[in-house]
């Protein structure tokens, strides 16, 4: 979004990630403290060792603060990821994944480790997810035709990757398709 | 038919019984002979005894934490306890285990008695363990042979600072309090028992203190308490100043003695509990006590008892019997945010006191029952608790079979509290009904710590927010045109203007009975309702128990002879101002002797309808360090013997103005009472709605400028003491030596009470036109 808008195509991960920080977690407060009014909303009270519900980019700063513990979502295990994993693998279409998981995965491996179980295993899973995501991607951009693609289950990292691509290829597929007939007339007719 | 036996004589068979231990019968006959019958039943058949040796042999256990396994068949829970007094023992229901299979024992084991425990204490596994897990912190212990590291760290780090600290004391109890965390240990061998206290605030120097028990008596549970701190221990510039020290310290040793301690290690009381003593939590006001006054049933009952005992006054708030199932153990005690005692049994069931504010008022409702928890469903799963408050019961999650957490620590987790109520076919009905109870619960828990606060705006809101649920509840109702449930709907309404939206309603689907139901319900609740009325309810009960004044002998004795020494008002019997009321023509002695106890059955009979309960009396005596100038100021009304009838009565009206203005609200919640209405509840009354000085009134003897001039008698009589006393000073002895001389009203000097009270002149003059 920051960029010109002659190449300005798709947003970048950096503000996938961004966007992404408005997605709203459980966290654990390691401090008392009353209900407060921040411009984007009102959060709290934050009473330990209840937890509180607050935006992801507001527990990412709590987390480095050493404020709170992140609760990570129910789909942030290592069972559940493994399910998906062996899904990904055996069906031809995409599997159902949170629509961020790119994102909101990438936080709190990075912020917050340590709240997690098995973050390393985590790691290697959701590497060969994503992994087994994209080689699906590749296939189905090679059945481009002009008018539509059907697909479902892309998640936002994916969908941000193949938009530039994918929307100038499909123009350009359009167009060769729509003149096509013409051509062959127009050859045919010489 | 498998075998047969013939008896051919005259005689008739009378009595007939297969023998508990073989493969036997007898019988008698009636000529008295006695038949035995060695094998009747042929070995094809199962025989018509058990054979003891057929008992499965107990299983045995190796006493480490990990191999813990449960007997699924049967009902029995066996723990072994693993050096470490804090783990919980369990009951082995040998008695009736054995009477099914094995009728030839004759000692029926008694279910095993719960030790004691900590609650939220875990035994050691892989020389870590526990000491305490509760919702403001944990203690952990980490094993290192010679030597503890003990480390304890505070879910709010910003109010509470974490430590670690090496011990060599090898404590295996702690409870986090409010205030400061207590250790303890039972005695070892050599080493006596020992109880180390930590406080928070680290203000007046070196706070921690530490006490050792003498040998044969050792310490079972300790529980710290004391009200919730405000400002943070972190933040030393922090503004608000804290006074309420640093709690207090309980603990229950094997002499079965409740020891309390002042947060700073003054031992303040000593209370011989009697019984064991399983285990103990303290809160800000009180300290729950459960223990078993004899020893467990025959059926499994562990016979346990709670005592709700308040942390300033050493008085019991509630008390009465836990009401554990039969063969299940008590796992866990604690106190809510609100001050309810909870309880959590092995069955899975969390229980809460109710209405524990109202003097014996307080019993025992189950709030969830984990077991039909919807996550529950198909998981292994048990639930291990840390606290409670009023909407949310959090405990840890633990997976599988395992019994206690173990490191690195879980998080706390937080489950919806849900009353077990009875499914019907219309959940969604069922639902609301558990929510309104629920949340009626929790409102009257809100509505009695009121205290002297009239209404809280809180409190208004939650109510509204009920009302709503109750108002789509009656549209529900209607709906499905169930008049009378509507009826019931509207009754459980809370505020009034409510009313109005349940009359429109019925009005808008043309009900018109219910209309009129609806209107004259509201005619009633506002006539009747007085939340004055409820305010002075609880006050009666945050009186504390009225200690029962001794004979006038006693007064005397205790006094030493002397009339005006010391408070007089905490040791003189207020009965002698009703002898003045009902003087009458009764001969001296005899109306002196009589009068009193006359008079208290009136005041009785007379204050059994008004709620005034225990007297204003233990205001007064109470009062002298609180508001002295209150009490003085009301002395020199004594003499105005004026009126005492026409004091009475009105008083009672008045007091409630009076009293609202004396009383001063105390720090921490109401105290409920749980004795009856003392004596005299007119004593003080009149005491303190005597305003007026009659201008003929004596100098008031209770100033402290005036000196005694009184002499010492040495009779024995009290009425020769009283007159002697009352030739010597004029006080309200006065008072009562005009009474043997039989003055009555008339004869009193003349007192025109100052016209604050309008209504004592009606009065006199309507007991004028009476006698």
């Amino acid at each position: 979004m920051a960029l010109p808008t002659h190449i300005r195509q798709a947003p970048t991960p950096q503000e996938l990630e961004y966007i992404t920080g408005e997605i709203i977690v459980a966290i654990e407060p390691l401090f008392r403290m009353e209900k407060v009014r921040l411009v984007s909303g009102v959060y709290g009270p934050f009473r330990p060792p209840i937890k509180t519900r607050v935006p992801l980019w507001l527990a990412q700063s709590l987390k480095l603060k050493r404020k709170c513990r992140i609760v990570p979502p129910d789909w942030f295990t290592v069972d559940f990821l493994t399910i998906r994993l062996q899904q990904e693998t055996s069906q031809v279409e995409l599997s159902k994944m949170p629509f961020r998981y790119a994102e909101i995965s990438k936080v709190l491996l990075d912020v917050a480790p340590d709240d997690i179980m098995d973050p390393d295993k985590i790691r290697i899973l959701l590497k060969d997810i994503r992994e087994a995501r994209q080689a699906k991607c590749r296939s189905l951009l090679l059945g481009l035709d002009g008018s539509y693609l059907p697909t479902t289950n892309l998640c936002s990292m994916e969908i941000s990757e193949i938009r530039l691509f994918f929307s100038r290829a499909m123009g350009i597929i359009e167009k060769l398709t729509l003149e096509a007939p013409q051509e062959d007339e127009a050859m045919s007719d010489s | 038919m498998t075998s047969r036996h013939q008896i051919d004589s005259q005689s008739h068979v009378n009595q007939l019984i297969f023998s508990p231990t073989q493969n036997l019968l007898v019988w008698g006959d009636t000529e008295g002979n006695l038949y035995r019958w060695i094998d009747p039943i042929p070995p094809t058949q199962p025989p018509p005894h058990v054979d003891k040796s057929t008992k499965s042999a107990r299983r045995e256990k190796t006493p480490v934490m990990g191999d813990m396994e449960e007997d699924l068949g049967e009902d029995v829970d066996e723990d072994w306890i693993i050096d470490d007094m804090a783990g919980a023992g369990g009951v082995t229901i040998e008695g009736s285990k054995e009477k099914e299979r094995s009728y030839a024992r004759e000692i029926v084991a008694v279910a095993k008695a719960q030790s004691a425990f900590q609650p939220g204490s875990t035994p050691m596994k892989d020389r870590k363990g526990y000491l305490a897990y509760n919702r403001l912190g944990v203690v952990e212990v980490t094993d290192q042979d010679s030597h503890q590291i003990i480390n304890v760290e505070f879910h709010d780090r910003s109010t509470y600072p974490s430590y670690h600290f090496t011990d060599y004391n090898r404590f295996n109890m702690a409870s986090i309090g409010d205030r400061g965390i207590a250790y303890a240990r039972p005695s070892e061998k050599s080493e006596p028992s020992q109880v180390l206290y930590k406080p928070y605030a680290t203000w007046g120097s070196s706070t921690e203190w530490s006490i050792t028990l003498p040998a044969g008596e050792d310490v079972i549970a300790i529980a710290a308490g004391g009200v919730t701190t405000r400002r943070s221990y972190k933040n030393r510039s922090s503004e608000e100043i804290d006074s309420d020290g640093a709690g207090t310290v309980v603990i229950a040793t094997s002499t079965s003695y409740l020891r309390f301690f002042t947060g700073s290690g003054i031992q303040i009381y000593v209370w011989a509990m009697g019984g064991d003593i399983v285990s103990l939590v303290a809160g800000n006001e009180w300290v729950f006590v459960v223990y078993r006054e004899g020893g467990t049933s025959l059926d499994g009952c562990q016979n346990l008892r709670y005592s709700l005992i308040s942390l300033d006054r050493f008085e019991v708030v509630q008390d009465g019997q836990l009401p554990l199932p039969k063969n299940k153990t008590l796992k866990w005690i604690g106190i809510s945010e609100e001050g309810a005692p909870s309880m959590y049994d092995s069955n899975g069931v969390l229980f809460v006191l109710d209405r524990f504010r109202r003097p014996k008022q307080a019993r025992w409702v189950p709030i969830l029952d984990t077991n039909t928890l919807s996550r529950r469903a198909g998981k292994d799963e048990s639930y291990w608790p840390i606290g409670l408050s009023g909407k949310m019961f959090m405990c840890l999650i633990l997976k599988g079979r395992t019994e206690h957490p173990s490191f690195p620590r879980p998080l706390v987790q937080e489950l919806e509290l849900r009353i077990p109520l009875l499914q019907t076919e219309q959940p969604q009905i069922v639902a609301s009904e558990e929510k309104l109870i629920r949340e009626k619960i929790l409102l009257s828990w809100t509505r009695d710590a009121l205290g002297p606060l009239l209404e809280s705006s809180e409190l208004a809101t939650r109510e509204l927010e009920m009302d709503k649920d109750l108002i789509k509840l009656l549209q529900a109702a209607i709906k499905d045109r169930q008049l009378q449930r509507a009826n019931d709907i509207v009754r459980l309404l809370n505020h009034i203007n409510s009313l109005d939206t349940a009359a429109k309603l019925a009005e808008y689907y043309h009900l018109v009975a219910l209309q009129d139901k609806i209107n004259s319900w509201k005619k009633w609740r506002e006539e009747n309702e007085d939340p004055l009325e409820e305010m002075e309810e609880r006050r009666t009960w945050s009186r504390g128990v009225l200690p029962i004044p001794p004979s006038d002998e006693m007064v005397a004795h205790l006094l030493g002879n002397t009339a005006s020494s010391g408070r007089p008002q905490e040791f003189k019997p207020a009965s002698m101002f009703p002898k003045r009321s009902l003087v009458g023509a009764i001969p001296s002695y005899a109306q002196n002797v009589f009068a009193r106890k006359s008079d208290q059955s009136t005041l009785f009979g007379k204050h059994a309808d008004t709620n005034d309960g225990p007297s204003l009396d233990i205001d007064a005596s109470q009062n002298y360090d609180e508001g002295y100038a209150n009490a003085e100021s009301s002395m020199p009304e004594y003499d105005a013997a004026s009126s005492p009838p026409e004091g009475k009565r009105k008083r009672d009206a008045e007091d409630d103005n009076n009293n609202a203005s004396y009383k001063k609200p105390r720090t921490g919640a109401p105290r409920p009472d749980s004795t009856v209405p003392s004596s005299n509840p007119g004593m003080p009354q009149q005491r303190k709605a005597m305003v007026a000085v009659p201008s003929n009134a004596k100098p008031n003897p209770f100033a402290r400028t005036l000196a005694p001039n009184h002499s010492i008698v040495k009779s024995n009589t009290f009425f020769e003491k009283v007159d002697a006393a009352e030739a010597a000073a004029p006080s309200k002895r006065g008072a009562e030596k005009r009474q043997t001389k039989q003055t009555t009203l008339f004869g009193l000097p003349g007192i025109a009470p100052a016209d604050k009270k309008a209504k004592a002149i009606k009065r006199i003059n309507a007991l004028v036109i009476l006698s």
